[in-house]
């Protein structure tokens, strides 16, 4: 029974997965973490701090963790944690390039954690980035840089290695895909659960959405929020639509051939929630990446691609 | 560590951790007294694992908006703006009441900026309220 729980673990989370969909990921999720970085409040905080930490400051475990080899989390300071942003940025640009993959990612995840656990330290939490960052922690362990990347291309040159193709199938390598696939899928669940539990008849009769949406109408002034929120109908519907996709995103690890499918509908989701009520939550869409079967996607392309090219090479 | 061991093992760990938080199983309600002992891992503990109970807070119609919006009345000056502040009923309060209690707070809690201010300003309040019905926040 061990053997056969053990075989099923194996296909279900170790599946082969080709290097070039490993290597999208890679660039896709680092990019994303790159350019929030470079978008994000963290530059104002850290030039804002002065002295030791005010007294709302309460280090975060994660935090306590990885500023051990920096003297722990009390001791940083603002020269420590400017130093620490510029190498943050600097691995995370090596990361989505690929050179020394693994150790640029694993220090671009180790530090783009280690930064944003400090600022949530001392203010209040937000989610939008957390999955997304632990990602890359767990794409740091795998063969994400193989191809891609300027690894390959130096070991091409140097004719270390034999060349690689984005086709090639990493053995075992959907494991970090996979991880975050489920990830995602609890966090959906975990949203639809306290929508529905704390106050299921308020949210199926689409009063708290309503609510929602017609607050930020009226404190953006946005003209397609005020527009929706004078039709409750449509926004009853919409409310039944995101709690169905959100328990529903759980299927999507089973349905192999349907999975781009809910890309897009997470895509919808987010950039509906995005114009209606001013939530920006881009890091969900972009963790969706995973679901996309980017070598197939590529190659099928490709494939429409060459007939028209050899026809016009005819001509 | 091989690739494959340290993907089992940070597999293995996510996926747990991310259970604990979504779930709120060692995070158990405040109104639960009895399993208080269970409440070690309360967000955000475990962060970058966390739960999401975004916009979940429930409402229903009739449901009301409303909040106070403070100004400094200045004499030969337009009168400037010093906040929004939301106010809320408690319980079996009413709306008239709401209102004065929360002006009676904040005019503790402006006092510096009108000292600050010209002599012979003053500080007013105008109240808003809006309900939700079909057509979203309303007035009343």
């Amino acid at each position: 029974m061990i053997r056969s729980f053990r075989r099923a673990w194996d296909r279900f989370w170790f599946p082969p997965i080709p290097l070039g969909d490993l290597a999208c990921l890679r660039i896709v999720w680092a990019g994303a973490v790159l350019a929030y970085f470079l978008s994000s409040d963290l530059t104002h905080s850290i030039a804002r701090l002065e002295g030791p930490h005010a007294e709302g400051f309460h280090p975060l475990p994660l935090l306590r963790l990885l500023a051990l080899p920096l003297g722990g989390a009390e001791s940083l300071t603002r020269g420590k944690l400017e130093i620490v942003l510029v190498a943050t940025q600097v691995a995370g640009a090596l990361a989505v390039l690929g050179l020394r993959t693994r150790w640029s990612l694993l220090a671009f995840a180790a530090g783009s954690l280690l930064l944003q656990s400090w600022f949530y330290s001392g203010q209040p939490l937000t989610h939008h980035v957390a999955l997304l960052q632990w990602s890359l922690v767990l794409l740091a362990f795998s063969r994400c840089g193989e191809v891609l990347s300027l690894d390959a291309w130096l070991a091409r040159r140097s004719k270390r290695e034999p060349g690689r193709n984005p086709t090639d199938l990493a053995a075992e390598g959907a494991w970090p895909a996979r991880a975050v696939h489920a990830l995602l899928a609890l966090a959906y669940l975990s949203a639809a659960a306290t929508k529905v539990l704390r106050g299921p008849e308020n949210w199926f009769t689409g009063w708290t959405l309503h609510y929602f949406v017609s607050f930020h109408a009226l404190r953006s002034g946005s003209e397609a929020g005020l527009w929706l929120a004078e039709r409750h109908a449509w926004i009853t519907a919409i409310a039944w639509i995101v709690v169905a996709f959100e328990v529903g995103f759980v299927l999507s690890i089973f349905q192999r051939r349907a999975r781009w499918i809910w890309a897009l509908a997470c895509a919808v989701i987010h950039a509906g929630a995005a114009l209606f009520m001013g939530v920006v939550f881009p890091s969900f869409p972009v963790l969706c990446a995973c679901l996309i079967p980017w070598t197939t996607v590529a190659t099928g392309i490709a494939r429409l691609r060459a007939p028209r090219e050899r026809g016009r090479a005819a001509a | 560590m091989t690739s494959r061991t340290a993907g089992g093992f940070l597999l293995v760990l996510s996926l747990l951790l991310q259970g604990v938080a979504t779930s709120r199983l060692l995070c158990p309600p405040n109104s639960l007294p009895s399993l208080a002992p269970l409440r070690i891992a309360c967000p955000p503990l475990l962060w970058p694992f966390t739960d999401y109970p975004m916009f979940s807070e429930p409402h229903r119609e009739g449901d009301s908006l409303a909040w106070i919006e403070a100004r400094i009345e200045m004499p030969d000056r337009a009168p400037r703006i010093l906040g929004l502040y939301r106010v809320r009923t408690a319980e079996s309060e009413t709306w008239e009441a709401a209102f004065e209690r929360e002006e009676r707070r904040l005019v503790g809690v402006l006092d510096a900026e009108v000292s600050s201010s010209p002599r012979s300003s003053r500080l007013t309040f105008q109240r808003n309220r809006l309900v939700l019905g079909e057509r979203g926040l309303v007035a009343p």
